[in-house]
């Protein structure tokens, strides 16, 4: 990433605002309602949310869009509003991994991501990773090695080894290892999903 | 020829133990079959009972039945299709939450909900529950909203006062002088004491003895951390039904509590359980959140959903006991173990339930034994995964492993001389070669910061399933197959080896046979402990698959002019088993039905007797012990552990593994604490409570025991509980190795380990 | 969570203006906000998003003889940075290091700086404890395992940050952007100025005020010779919270040590700059058996607690691996 512009950026959520809200970027009233009455410092120009409003991004490969108050969690926007429940609320604090998303194609917390900050920006979750019924091979390494028990860790466990496996197609035991130690697994399936990223690393290669 | 149809020893707590003993009387005579392990194979004679097909014997081999398959409902699980309690969303559902106490032990002396209803969204706020407050986050209110937003600031916004009461949340404090009572009616204390003759006896064996060790070992309270929280989605259909979609893992039990509530016939009350995000022994109730959800959905005539949030599931999701346990081994040079004292005790919150299996497995002399419940202000304990046996192997393992040391002889060899069991005698020798253990070092010869270590230690469980599970097997006019239980799985693939034992029985890859689980419309099933659905529920299904496949070859006989006797299913077709060649497709068979379906039901009965009531493992780890930092790496493990027939190896082998990662998050890192003030559990999260993670997985190797155990017509043993047992044994045998002495309380964390390095430096 | 009005900055100057105002916080990935705004221990009227402003954004880079990082650069920009991983390794292994991929995905090189305490008492809504405005530290009676060992004197929380201790070692600065109404200056402040101690003002952690941003970070590009390393004592290989740190860097020319900054963490309220131990390193050749003395002289001090007398040890532990560590890349860049 040195010296380079860094694509798929939160700024890009910020224009994304200001495109859908219809107003230009460089003289942007408020979009949702004069501050003259509230008691702050915001500038009079900025850009502020209040209340709800609608949010575009791109999701599993459709634009959608959704209402929504700042507060809403992308977790929820997707289970709550959605019905899109592959993604789990588990800690709800960042430390299990199982709200696991991909985010421009990278993995995030979607429990400490505010749907907001999605607004522009490349959505992916767990239904989204299969073409129709043609699995990812992460997903059929998964199925081959039996890699989950109650499974309620898996859908993140398969966004953080796909995510993995896009940057890394060729991962080691430590590798893997790193790749999902944010993800925690209660039934204790860590050891075969080192075998389904095998599996799927070998299923890539092969062109599957 | 031994005959084996008689009542098995049995474990107490195991309910189907005491129905099984009953469901033998009569039982005489029989036809010979061959049960046992390679090298030990007995010939014993059974009496099938009628309806059911002669059980799989020593020797069998099977098309579907043993074979690594992977479980039918994973491409669910991998995509995110698998729908859990929690992922229910229904139109005009309300989202329900607790409000909770703060303080350990209080009265509720007030609460103002009228906060929490000024919020948008929010319908209902109001008291729930006892006003007196015996442990911290009981609740006794609720609030529910149209949104979970909503619901949770509503929980915020309700103002309570308390009267706060001095509480003993800790170990620590209730068994303090003065401390206050946790119950008023008895002492924090409970138990029995020695009894003076076991002493007397203990004494006088202790005197006899070449080498007296003792020592206590303490465990930590474990909480179960499912990731599915407990709770269900409920919904009242008015006037008189209701379906409850809930993480439990025993629908039926759950069924019949939500029909009390809604005051509902239980025939009227549908509970699904398709999926569910782990149990370990704490879900089998209907519990307060899945009370309080269908309460609260025929009072407001809508669905609820109420899944407990995370700190509330740490304390109100059950937890496993700690323990102390004081030992004094008394040991003859020959290894044999003449005498041993040992008194425990532990807590269980306010629900109690502590305790610790110790002596077990080995034979021990004389044994004088003191049990004390300690009563604190904390949440409730519940079963997990073999319950009271990882804390007491623990604590056994590790006076052993002293033992052997006294005595200058190999652990592996010590527990070889005090084993009966004929699972574990092959275990230790197969085990050992597998392992390498003849490269393990003498204890505490290592050199360097870093050291190295192999330990040993035993499984044992008692289950071999009995009466209470029906299934139904359906096979349609257009050749499919369908079979039913309504029982749930927890994770283990349950679903599949359902469906696998019926294809193995109408002789039809697995692929033509559709399972159902997890929906109480279909015929009982057991709840899923002591390691039980799997032999249970089973036997049934190859009953039911065989009465289907014979009402099936009766058909086919009554064509062929021949007895359906001399027809078998195999490969897709009905084969004449006298005219060679002379087959019809399993379909064409079906075709031929005068009706649309031959449905039959097959029932679990008793079970005949077993080569060994009790299964076995032997399991060695190794590790490597920073004595710098005080961490512990496990770098390899090996399980060797028996399950009679295996159904499935791949899924039997993910529950051993499974077993295996608990195990060693149970050794070196998990630790409720509590808070000496307010008595809150300080670590009510999933990062200050710590899970063992991807990065601090060993090298595992899981060897399942070839192994006809005769039981049943299928001889299938559960594996919940016993790899359970003693991992965190294991591992601490083979940190004592390294370090030359043991860690005595778990979880090896570094400030134990370097206490116990920092003591021993200090005794030299 | 609460629900607030959501400030979509375009730049750091208007997000200092907009953070003037009452009950205002500043978002960078809201990893650690987000976390207590829903355990209830922050309840902000109006979050300002600093991640969409363009200028925190600027990529990492050498200018002027120093490395210059915007604010908000994530930590896995920082572990993947080829040039932070030849400039300055310790940089790039204490990002590595910090929490799991998908946090530090998203998690900001200013957000890791200013994130508040990990402190159990702290982060539960229903302690009153004296750093939000209570009469008590809990941790003084109670649980104390994790907490400080030095300077525990009114709050003993453990300063949580990976990168505040190896860019102080750096000696690291940070570019920050006031707003005073509607004007805006910047400012240097060197990050060993940065901290407040728990005596100094118990409610937070650092000088940064209202209408007060990190645009960028920057330190000195590091000399030949030079060696950085993070070191961190945990319980478990995942995902853990340290239980003590260290950040060292060294210059080594000629065989001997002739620069050296040596920054313990997770055993203070603030990072911990070890003077004395910097002091018996001068001038010496490197070798273990003088880090291990160096390791033992940092505890010098120390004050544990019932539960946290363990730490002492580790701590000596991270110092000493911290300084072999640096001490063997300095050796191994200088050729």
């Amino acid at each position: 990433m040195d010296g380079k512009k860094i694509e798929g950026s939160d700024a890009l959520s910020r224009r994304g605002f200001l495109k859908s809200a219809g107003v230009a970027a460089a003289a942007t009233t408020l979009i949702h309602e004069t501050r003259k009455s509230l008691e702050s410092t915001i500038p009079s120009d900025a850009t502020v949310m209040r209340g709800e409003s609608e949010l575009k991004f791109k999701l599993n490969g459709k634009e959608v869009t959704a209402k929504v108050a700042p507060s809403l969690t992308l977790l929820e926007l997707l289970r709550e509003k959605m019905d899109l429940t592959g993604t789990k609320q588990v800690c709800d604090r960042g430390a299990c991994g199982a709200c696991t998303v991909h985010l421009d194609g990278r993995t995030v917390n979607s429990c400490l991501l505010l749907a907001v900050d999605a607004s522009g920006r490349n959505v992916t979750t767990v239904e989204g990773l299969a073409q129709g019924e043609q699995l990812h091979p992460v997903q059929q390494g998964f199925v081959e090695e039996d890699a989950m028990q109650c499974g309620f860790c898996t859908p993140g466990m398969v966004m953080s080894c796909a995510a993995l496996l896009a940057k890394n197609p060729k991962p080691t035991r430590a590798d893997c290892a790193e790749g999902i130690s944010g993800n925690i697994c209660r039934c204790g399936t860590y050891l075969n999903i080192f075998r389904a990223m095998d599996r799927a690393s070998a299923l890539m290669k092969a062109g599957k | 020829m031994e005959n084996l149809n008689s009542p098995l020893p049995s474990d107490p707590q195991d309910p189907a133990n005491r129905r099984r003993a009953r469901s033998q009387d009569g039982a005489k005579g029989g036809t010979p079959f061959k049960f046992g392990q390679a090298g030990d194979v007995k010939e014993v004679s059974v009496v099938v009972p009628p309806d059911e097909p002669p059980p799989w014997q020593y020797g069998d081999t099977h098309a579907v039945v043993g074979h690594r398959t992977p479980r039918l409902d994973a491409v669910a699980k991998v995509t995110g299709r698998a729908k859990y309690a929690y992922d229910i969303n229904l139109p005009g559902m309300l989202w329900a939450a607790f409000v909770r106490c703060p303080h350990a032990r209080a009265v509720v002396k007030s609460a103002d909900y009228s906060a929490a209803l000024k919020i948008p969204g929010v319908v209902a706020a109001k008291e729930y529950g006892s006003k007196e407050i015996r442990y911290a986050l009981q609740h006794f209110g609720v609030v529910v909203a149209e949104t979970h937003q909503a619901c949770l600031e509503g929980v915020r916004a309700v103002k309570a006062e308390f009267e706060v009461l001095p509480h003993s949340a800790r170990f620590d404090q209730a068994i303090a002088d003065q401390a206050p009572r946790v119950h008023s009616e008895r002492p924090n204390i409970t138990g029995d004491g020695f009894r003076p003759e076991s002493e007397a006896v203990v004494d006088a064996a202790l005197k006899e003895c070449d080498a007296v060790i003792s020592g206590t070992a303490t465990t930590e309270v474990q909480t179960h951390m499912c990731l599915e929280p407990h709770g269900v989605t409920a919904r009242f259909e008015a006037p008189d039904r209701a379906t409850i979609w809930a993480s439990t893992q025993a629908t039926f039990g759950v069924r019949g509590e939500a029909a009390r509530v809604l005051k509902l016939p239980e025939a009227n009350v549908t509970v699904l359980t398709h999926f569910m995000g782990g149990g370990f022994g704490s879900k089998f109730s209907l519990g307060v959140a899945g009370a309080a959800a269908c309460a609260l959905s025929k009072e407001l005539g809508k669905p609820v959903k109420l899944m407990m949030e995370r700190r509330a599931e740490h304390v109100q999701g059950g937890n496993r006991p700690s323990s102390v346990q004081e030992m004094t081994l008394g040991v003859k040079k020959d290894g044999t173990l003449a005498a041993y004292r040992v008194k425990k005790s532990g807590t269980g919150g306010i629900g109690g339930g502590a305790g610790a299996s110790n002596p077990m497995i080995y034979k021990f002399g004389s044994v004088s034994e003191a049990n004390f419940e300690v009563a604190t202000n904390a949440g409730a304990a519940a079963a997990m995964r073999a319950p009271r046996h990882p804390q007491g192997s623990f604590a056994m393992e590790t006076i052993l492993n002293l033992a052997a040391d006294a005595i200058g002889m190999d652990p592996l060899e010590l527990r070889k001389r005090n084993d009966s069991s004929p699972i574990r005698s092959r275990q230790y020798v197969d085990g050992a070669k597998r392992f390498g253990w003849d490269k393990r070092q003498k204890s505490g010869s290592g050199k360097g910061v870093v050291k190295k270590g192999m330990g040993v230690a035993s499984a044992i469980w008692y289950a071999l399933g009995g009466r209470g599970a029906q299934v139904l097997c359906r096979i349609r006019k257009d050749g499919s197959v369908e079979i039913r239980n309504g029982a749930q799985d927890i994770g283990v693939g349950t679903k599949t080896i359902l469906a696998m034992v019926a294809a193995e029985e109408l002789g039809l890859p697995l692929a033509r046979v559709t399972p159902f689980i997890g929906d109480t419309n279909d015929p009982i099933g057991p709840g899923s402990g002591g390691s039980t659905t799997a032999p249970t529920i089973m036997p049934a299904a190859r009953t039911a698959a065989f009465m289907a496949g014979r009402s099936l070859r009766e058909l086919v006989a009554k064509k062929w002019d021949c007895a359906a006797a001399d027809l078998a299913l195999a490969s897709g077709k009905v084969i004449h088993l006298k005219d060679r060649g002379k087959s019809m497709k399993f379909e064409d068979a079906c075709a031929m039905m005068p009706g649309d379906e031959i449905t039959e039901l097959g029932k679990r009965t008793g079970n005949y007797g077993a080569y060994e009531s009790q299964t076995g493992g032997v399991h060695f780890a190794e590790v490597e012990v920073d004595t710098e930092d005080g961490t512990i790496a496990v770098t390899r493990y090996l399980a060797m552990q028996d399950a009679g027939t295996i159904i499935n190896p791949m899924t039997s082998e993910s529950q051993v593994n499974g077993a295996i990662v608990q195990g060693l998050s149970y050794a070196l890192f998990e630790e409720r604490i509590i808070d000496r003030q307010l008595g809150q559990q300080v670590n009510s999260d999933m990062d200050n409570y710590k899970l063992a993670g991807s990065k601090d997985m060993p090298h595992v190797e899981v060897i399942l025991t070839d192994i006809v155990n005769g039981a049943n017509n299928v001889g299938v043993a559960g594996l919940g509980e016993g790899p359970a047992v003693p991992i965190a044994a294991a591992i601490a045998g083979a940190v004592q190795n390294a370090l030359g002495f043991p860690v005595w309380g778990l979880p090896m964390t570094p400030d134990r380990v370097l206490a116990a390095i920092a003591a021993k430096e200090k005794g030299r | 969570m609460k629900n607030f009005d959501y400030v979509l900055a375009k730049d750091a100057a208007e997000a200092a203006k907009a953070a003037q105002g009452k009950n205002t916080l500043l978002k960078g990935a809201g990893t650690d906000l987000l976390d207590r705004m829903k355990e209830g221990v922050s309840r902000p009227d109006i979050v300002v998003n600093l991640l969409t402003c363009t200028d925190l954004r600027a990529p990492i880079r050498e200018e002027g003889g120093r490395i210059i990082m915007g604010a908000a650069t994530t930590l896995t920009e920082i572990a993947e940075s080829p040039l932070l991983q030849k400039v300055a390794p310790g940089l790039a292994e204490a990002a590595g290091e910090a929490a799991t991929p998908q946090l530090r995905n998203r998690g900001t090189l200013a957000g890791n700086i200013c994130q508040r305490p990990r402190c159990w008492y702290f982060r539960n809504d229903t302690y009153a404890c004296s750093k939000k405005g209570g009469e008590t530290c809990y941790s003084i009676e109670g649980e104390n395992k994790f907490h400080a060992i030095f300077e525990n004197v009114s709050c003993n929380i453990v300063h949580p940050s990976n990168l505040a201790p190896i860019l102080q070692a750096l000696g690291a600065t940070l570019h920050v952007v006031s707003a005073k109404d509607d004007k805006v200056t910047s400012s240097d402040i060197a990050l060993k100025d940065f901290w407040v101690r728990p005596e100094e003002d118990i409610s937070r952690e650092n000088i940064l005020g209202p209408g007060q941003v990190i645009r960028e970070v920057s330190f000195a590009t590091p000399a030949a010779g030079t060696g950085s390393a993070y070191v961190e004592t945990r319980e478990k290989a995942s995902f853990d919270w340290a239980l003590t740190s260290c950040a060292a860097v060294l210059r080594i020319e000629g065989g001997i040590i002739v620069d050296a900054h040596v920054v313990m963490s997770s055993v203070a309220p603030t990072p911990l700059s070890v003077d004395a131990v910097v002091a018996m390193l001068k001038g010496k050749a490197p070798s273990e058996s003088l880090f291990k003395s160096a390791g033992a002289k940092a505890t010098d001090g120390a004050t544990p607690m019932r539960d946290n007398g363990y730490k002492v040890t580790l701590v000596a532990v991270a110092v000493k691996r911290a300084l072999v560590s640096a001490a063997a890349r300095a050796v191994g860049g200088a050729k």
